[in-house]
């Protein structure tokens, strides 16, 4: 297998049982991080910094998105798939597609990410307290978002590839049927996560 | 159009025949699909068993076997 393989399509060698169970582990592993880090997941494509966030909020959260990804992604492979998709080889690949979450949250763990956002707030929104910030805070913010955006973008394209893979659809109906289930997904896992979560 | 055969030859005493015989649906498969196809056939038909033989995922095997089957009607 190759690093591109590896890296954008798992999928040819790993689906099934297999990447389901690897896939949770990651999103355990990224809820640990995010329990430390002060990172919600609230939402199949969220990553905000916020507070109290318990090891217990945060594997629920991390629960919530891939179960709604998932959930949506079979229904529409039910509807556009000529083959016979599985929910394991569904779920599987979502799963471990949010592997660069990890990365992402793992990056969030810098130092002073949430004091952006206050002197952010207090500069702009003029609210909260008198946030002092060095030049050194403003890069190690800039490269986490900038990490944390490749990292987001990365997860998309390998949920997409584990759709295509798992459902057997490719073209205009694959990329239709796969943003609407993503579409969906986020607003049903934002919905729960802050009617139950938060 | 599929091709035809038009001579068959016997490679034992030289026996030629010639006339007009359709070549069978298998044979108008890449040499790659055809070795899937018996891959399978000696696999009893387990797509699980294939994928565990050839180290790829379950829904990669059963993609070629569906590509594999729309080449085969589209030739029919």
């Amino acid at each position: 297998m190759t690093t591109s393989e590896l890296l954008f399509n798992p999928y040819k060698r790993y689906a099934g049982l297999t990447s389901l169970a690897a896939g949770l582990i990651i999103i355990s592993l990224t809820a640990l991080i995010t329990s430390f880090g002060e990172t919600h997941l609230d939402g199949v494509i969220d990553l905000h910094i916020g507070s109290g966030v318990t090891f217990q909020m945060a594997i629920a959260e991390g629960l919530i998105d891939f179960v709604s990804m998932g959930l949506f992604l079979f229904i529409a492979s039910l509807i556009v798939s000529g083959s016979h998709p599985r929910a394991i080889d569904i779920f599987g690949t979502q799963a471990l597609a949010r592997a660069p979450f990890l990365l992402a949250a793992l990056v969030n763990l810098l130092p002073k990410q949430d004091q952006v956002i206050k002197y952010v707030e207090y500069k702009y929104l003029h609210s909260g307290d008198v946030v002092e910030l060095g030049s050194m805070d403003i890069v190690v913010f800039a490269f986490a978002m900038l990490v944390t955006l490749l990292c987001l973008v990365w997860m998309v394209a390998l949920m997409y590839k584990a759709y295509a893979v798992s459902a057997n659809v490719s073209g205009a109906k694959a990329v239709v049927s796969f943003v609407a289930a993503l579409i969906l997904a986020e607003t049903v896992s934002k919905y729960l996560i802050s009617s139950f979560i938060l | 159009m599929r091709m035809k055969v038009k001579k068959l030859v016997c490679p034992q005493c030289d026996t030629e025949v010639e006339g007009l015989y359709n070549l069978s649906l298998l044979s108008s498969l890449t040499p790659d699909d055809q070795s899937f196809i018996v891959d399978f056939v000696k696999a009893s038909g387990s797509l699980k068993e294939m994928a565990s033989q050839m180290k790829l995922s379950y829904p990669t095997i059963r993609n070629q076997l569906d590509e594999i089957i729309e080449r085969l009607q589209k030739s029919k």
